[in-house]
């Protein structure tokens, strides 16, 4: 069998199989036979195949799952990936991305959640830091249900899919954008913000055309795109999730960059506690980290080192009380379960808690950290990981674990994964020191020209006998 | 069924005319430049015989592996992989043994007789794309001497060979242990690297435990696909299903605990037909080669997927049943499935072996567990193999085994469990933490309701998901049962567990950190 995959995080993988893989956390209870419909039965259903990734090979199918997701018969390589965007479609998005014309009220840009000074991530209001610590949307007083991902990399994320490794007892999914994957590409995933209230407020796409129709953006899409993006609210938003993908797609938002990526590319030397950071997050028995947040540190080509398996996983983060919505106790961000009923899934509840995997290059220019935001330092996410099972009073109110999923589905929480399988009371897997060390490699994964946005580093461990 | 040998007897030093010297220096396993992790250093038999002078074929430089292993009968069979090619005579193909060395049993001489000889195997299909394929090179022939019960001393190329005990009492259990190239799953540990491919090292702290016996309970082999070029990690490695990869991925890292104990030899998931499959039984299946059993035709898959079970002995008192899941799916079998009349009818072969009388421990061994787990991140672990559950329920409901067994041994779930049921069912071991990639854990404590199979129970259970291996020890007498002692790769114990019939006392339950 393997753990290489997802499974590490739940099955084996990649070793982290992994395997998981593994080759390994997501692998999850999916009676695929009872899920398989007609391909042909819902509208954009893949047939034989299908391409997860830009420029990849084309995915054999093996099964779908639900409504349409294709269950497919290997593991997505972002090596094969290959990003070649009209030029002047990356362009147009680019203005688009950064006009601030296009919410309601006017005044918030996607940059304003997506920070190009901080690796396109959010830099958070002093009213979003004094309170929920998740961005601002355009009307004061009004938060983004969930903390915004850096942008950058985001064009490696696949299609949705699952798969399931000849060891694995189940498929797992994989890839879909937003935490909870409910966007299949990046161009329907501008939709989200654009007409979220609590975002760029836009409301209707039919509301998005008027404002986008007074603007010199209008002729340019129809240049692009033909006269029905400028008079039809769907075709103008299929536009604009086109341009936007482009840009998102440009060399541009992807820059390997950073310290890393001299280790990766010509080995230049880490110091010594990143180097031992880089071994507790690889090692199985201590940080584990790798068995979700995937690298390949001999491999010269970065993007075997996104730092994330595209998984979901179930980690029970702490419950973040500034979110205004969960002023309401019984309001649960249930994240992937509710795009599973949405596509037939079988037994969506089991997804309940789960949560895509982020990637964690720049990672350490972040202000708050988690789905929810949670957390203010880069160091308390990685703490979380290793005493959330062996000290929950430490983070979580009451000492009342996974206080942030709902009773029902607490049962679908990664108990398995090392450092948080341990029983209450035992040792962490991580000594404090080693907390350090792996937040010091965390810090490499900077992209340079955001490398003085960081947080001025703790004074360096030194090497420990 | 046993294997029938010729022995062919010859005078030392009789072809000394016609053979070019023997190279001197020799390690086991080591024919060639290791690019992998190094390989523990195989101790040397302070009165190891020299190798017989003037024997080409048996220089030591072209041994690349010699190992004794037991298989049906109790037969203990020395095998040997060489490389030498022997010259032919003018017009003559040489005779088919004069590839093999000269086996030295006891003082006499004999060569040894040829198993399968050097080849290309064409391209069959394989668990990969045609694209990530290729022909089953084996440029090595494999050859194999029955060796007497009584016999006291062996040895092959100026090497002693590790012969059975009468009673071992000290048996080293693994498994899983190759490095994992797999397109696929777009994984690729890096065979180089010791911390994250530890089977050499685990190896050498196994050898030096000094085990009578070794019981590796399958998948052996990992390298299916190429390294990509980018990937310096695994750069180099062989991939595919030929010698190269099985010299990589076992007989090189193994050598030193080949040379230690005799090895009983289970047949794993990665060695069906069409992954290594056609390596397994060039070298280690235990009984006769025969091209019907060798998985180079595909039209013979549906034999030679599956093999009896056979016995090994451990003294007069116990005994390990041997058992070959290769094949075995998922899912639940129809009982009109080909495959579950075979299993099925193996079974009954296990009921018959089990009831051997004066037998006080009988063990069962196959790859797949049958009433272990298989961890599932965030969700209740999967039970055991549900196919093989379907058959053993049809013949013994929900007892699943059949009387006579008090202990299971399996791999393929990559951890360790120790499990002890409160229901009339054998105590289970999963030792599939040998070198792969390992699975996650366990949950602490464990699911409520959680069982491998329906009807069992669960009294207690002992885990972990670090690299290790498993040392059996006959408890001293009074006591008839074994004690499971399951180590880290360093050779921490990690815990200690005592069987008496079919329960497991453990001095730690729950999960086990490292």
């Amino acid at each position: 069998m393997t753990a290489p995959v997802s499974a590490a995080c739940a099955a084996r993988p990649a070793g982290p199989r992994a395997a998981g893989i593994r080759i390994a956390r997501a692998a999850r209870q999916l009676a695929a036979g009872a899920a398989v419909l007609a391909a042909g039965l819902a509208a954009g259903a893949p047939t034989a195949d299908t391409v997860l990734t830009p420029g990849a090979p084309p995915s054999v199918v093996v099964d779908i799952i639900g409504n349409g997701t294709p269950k497919v018969a290997a593991r997505v390589d972002p090596t094969a990936a290959v990003f070649r965007p009209d030029p002047a479609l990356a362009a147009l998005g680019r203005r688009i991305f950064f006009d601030t014309r296009l919410s309601e009220p006017r005044g918030l840009s996607c940059a304003g959640c997506h920070d190009p000074a901080r690796a396109f991530a959010p830099t958070l209001s002093a009213a979003a830091l004094a309170g929920p610590r998740v961005p601002q949307g355009s009307r004061p007083g009004h938060f983004s249900l969930r903390n915004a991902p850096s942008l950058l990399y985001v064009r490696y994320v696949p299609r949705r899919h699952f798969y399931q490794d000849d060891d694995a007892p189940y498929a797992s999914p994989f890839g879909g954008l937003f935490a909870d994957g409910r966007a299949d590409t990046l161009a329907e995933q501008v939709r989200g913000p654009l007409l979220d209230p609590e975002e760029m407020n836009n409301g209707t796409p039919a509301r998005l055309l008027r404002k986008v129709g007074s603007t010199e953006l209008a002729p340019a899409l129809a240049a692009q795109f033909g006269p029905a993006a400028q008079r039809d609210p769907a075709q103008m938003m299929l536009a604009l999730g086109r341009a936007l993908e482009a840009y998102l797609q440009s060399d541009e938002m992807a820059p390997f960059s950073s310290r890393f990526d001299d280790y990766l590319r010509r080995r230049a030397p880490l110091s010594p506690q990143e180097t031992r950071g880089l071994a507790l997050f690889k090692n199985p028995d201590k940080g584990n980290c790798m068995s979700c947040h995937t690298l390949a540190d001999t491999a010269s080509r970065p993007e075997r080192s996104l730092f994330t398996d595209f998984g979901y996983d179930a980690i029970a983060v702490p419950r973040n009380r500034a979110l205004p919505a969960n002023r309401d106790p019984k309001h649960f961000d249930n994240g992937l379960c509710d795009t599973a009923r949405r596509l037939r899934w079988p037994e969506p509840a089991q997804w309940c808690g789960y949560l895509r995997t982020p990637g964690l290059r720049n990672v350490a220019v972040r202000q708050s950290f988690m789905h929810n935001g949670v957390f203010t330092t880069l160091r308390d996410a990685v703490a979380f990981y290793n005493t959330r099972s062996t000290d929950p009073g430490k983070w979580y109110r009451g000492g009342k674990p996974f206080d942030d999923v709902p009773a029902a589905y607490r049962g679908n929480v990664n108990v398995n994964a090392t450092p948080m399988n341990r029983r209450a009371g035992t040792t962490p897997a991580l000594t404090e020191a080693e907390i350090d060390d792996i937040t010091a490699f965390l810090r490499t994964l900077t992209d340079a020209p955001y490398a003085s946005a960081m947080p001025p580093a703790a004074a360096p461990v030194a090497a420990r006998p | 069924m046993g294997t029938h040998k010729n022995m062919h007897h010859v005078r030392p030093g009789m072809a000394a005319m016609l053979a070019v010297l023997a190279t001197a220096a020799a390690l086991y396993g080591c024919g060639s430049e290791n690019p992998d992790a190094a390989a523990a250093a195989v101790p040397t038999a302070p009165d190891a015989p020299a190798a017989p002078a003037g024997d080409a074929a048996s220089a030591a430089a072209n041994i690349q592996a010699a190992w004794v292993e037991i298989g049906d009968s109790n037969q203990a069979i020395a095998r040997v992989i060489t490389s030498y090619a022997a010259p032919a005579a003018a017009g003559d193909a040489p005779p088919a043994n004069a590839v093999c060395p000269l086996l030295t049993v006891d003082g006499v001489q004999q060569r040894m007789a040829l198993r399968v000889g050097a080849g290309t195997m064409p391209l069959r299909p394989t668990a990969s794309a045609p694209a990530d394929s290729k022909p089953s090179d084996f440029p090595v022939s494999a050859c194999e001497t029955t060796l007497p019960a009584a016999a006291a001393a062996a040895s092959v190329a100026g090497r002693a060979l590790p012969l059975p005990k009468a009673s071992p009492r000290r048996v080293l259990v693994l498994a899983d242990t190759g490095c994992r190239l797999k397109k696929a799953d777009n994984v690729y540990q890096p065979c180089s690297d010791t911390a994250v491919w530890p089977f050499a090292t685990l190896a050498a702290t196994a050898a030096a435990m000094n085990p009578d016996l070794v019981l590796h309970i399958g998948d052996y082999h990992y390298r299916e696909n190429l390294c990509p070029p980018d990937i310096a990690g695994c750069q180099g490695t062989p991939w595919g299903y030929g010698w190269d990869t099985w010299q990589a991925d076992l007989f090189r890292p193994a050598a030193a605990l080949m040379a230690r104990a005799p090895w009983v030899v289970v047949r794993g998931n990665h060695e069906e037909c069409a992954r290594a499959g056609q390596g397994w039984f060039r070298f280690l299946d235990p009984r006769p080669y025969t091209e019907a059993r060798s998985c180079n035709d595909p039209a013979n898959d549906g034999n030679a997927n599956y093999s009896e079970p056979y016995t090994v002995a451990l003294g007069t008192d116990s005994q390990v049943i041997v058992f070959d899941s290769a094949k075995a799916g998922k899912t639940a079998l129809p009982t009109s499935d080909p495959q579950f009349i075979a299993y099925q009818k193996q079974f009954q072969t296990v009921g018959w072996l089990a009831s051997k009388p004066g037998m006080v421990n009988t063990m069962f061994t196959n790859h797949h567990p049958l009433l272990g787990f298989a961890p599932v991140a965030g969700s209740a672990p999967a039970p055991g193999n549900l196919a093989l559950q379907s058959v053993m329920s049809s013949l013994n409901a929900q007892a699943y085994y059949p009387p006579g067994i008090q202990v299971a041994l399996h791999g393929h779930v990559h951890d360790f469990q120790a499990i002890s049921f409160a229901s009339n069912h054998p105590a289970t071991i999963v030792s599939g933490n040998g070198g792969d990639n390992l699975d996650v854990a366990l949950p602490d404590p464990l699911t409520p309701g959680a069982v491998p199979a329906p009807g069992t129970t669960i009294d207690k259970i002992t885990h972990h998901n670090s690299f290790g291996f498993l040392l059996m020890e006959r408890s001293p007498a009074p006591a008839t049962g074994w004690t499971f002692k399951a180590y880290s790769v360093a050779g921490k114990l990690m815990a200690t567990c005592a069987q008496t019939g079919t329960t497991l006392a453990c001095d730690k339950t729950g999960f086990l950190a490292p």
